[in-house]
């Protein structure tokens, strides 16, 4: 893996930015055919385009060839964003397990409807 | 000699016609513009030789291609030049152990300057970067695991390669020992 392709030697930087916007645009992703008529018509702009995306796109491609020293990579604790329970999961899970409140309600619920069914049947 | 296909022949002119003046502008970058001239025909000429065997579809592709590596196959030349023309004779390697190293230390160093590259990254930033190239989830899958779009993925991407490429720039203008504080302020 060399290190040329990152420095898009003699090229812009602006371009070289550029380029690397397309790549990961591009990369594992479907565009509109309106962002693919924009891609092409960015590349045909110049000769300097053409390197720059080439280079770059080789360079985000042999990135995978560092998985064999991910041990040197440091990760971070990430928290994702909180999402928002769903509507039954939480009804669910307060009503069976957790609020003793709520246990006691259902059983009180429960016998008021057993002593009205004997008071009846009496 | 094979003989050329005449459509073909006819195409790739028609490319060099409408193309030559933005490749000249393009390697103009690079290059003086006597070397520029140089370039053009080198390249021209090795295309015309391996017409045969070239895509007409890729023509253009694989001349701007052979222009940019001449060229940067001289720039590079004018660098070793510089660099070792004042002990030029002092030293008689065994080329082919000398080559074997040399290959062995670029790959090394490359990994070195990487590792540090994505290491100094924004924490965010490097954790979008690591599940893409080194887990390989799609950047719909860390858009879920992260609870953002997928466009937020794209822009920690892009940031992320544009810091590196920053970085690798500085490292490559320094000593490979020396540490980049300017950039190491601004990535953390």
């Amino acid at each position: 893996m060399s290190l040329d392709g990152w420095l898009g030697i003699g090229l812009r930087s602006q371009v070289v930015d550029e380029a690397i916007e397309w790549v990961i645009r591009l990369d594992d992703s479907d565009l509109s055919d309106h962002d693919r008529w924009q891609f092409f018509i960015w590349l045909e702009q110049s000769p300097e385009h053409h390197w720059a995306y080439e280079e770059i796109s080789e360079v985000w491609s042999k990135l995978h060839g560092l998985r064999e020293v991910a041990h040197a990579l440091h990760r971070s604790e990430v928290i994702a964003f909180p999402v928002e329970p769903s509507t039954t999961e939480n009804t669910a899970s307060v009503s069976l397990k957790g609020d003793p409140f709520s246990r006691w309600s259902w059983s009180a619920i429960l016998l008021v409807v057993v002593g009205m069914v004997a008071a009846a049947i009496a | 000699m094979t003989q050329v296909d005449p459509l073909k022949k006819l195409h790739f002119e028609q490319v060099v016609a409408e193309h030559r003046r933005p490749l000249m502008n393009a390697l103009s970058k690079m290059l003086n513009h006597s070397e520029v001239e140089e370039v053009v025909q080198e390249a021209s000429l090795k295309v015309f030789l391996h017409l045969d065997s070239i895509e007409s579809t890729t023509l253009k592709h694989y001349w701007f291609r052979a222009a940019r590596n001449i060229a940067l196959t001289r720039l590079r030349h004018e660098k070793v030049v510089q660099h070792f023309s004042h002990d030029l004779g002092t030293q008689m390697l065994d080329q082919q152990g000398h080559t074997d190293l040399t290959a062995l230390f670029e790959k090394n160093e490359t990994r070195e300057i990487l590792i540090k590259a994505i290491n100094r990254l924004p924490p965010v930033c490097r954790n979008v970067f690591l599940y893409r190239k080194i887990d390989g989830l799609s950047k719909q899958h860390i858009a879920e695991i992260l609870g953002v779009s997928v466009h937020t993925i794209d822009n920690h991407l892009t940031h992320g390669m544009k810091l590196c490429r920053r970085f690798v720039a500085e490292m490559m203008a320094t000593t490979p020992e020396a540490e980049v504080p300017g950039i190491t302020a601004e990535i953390t």
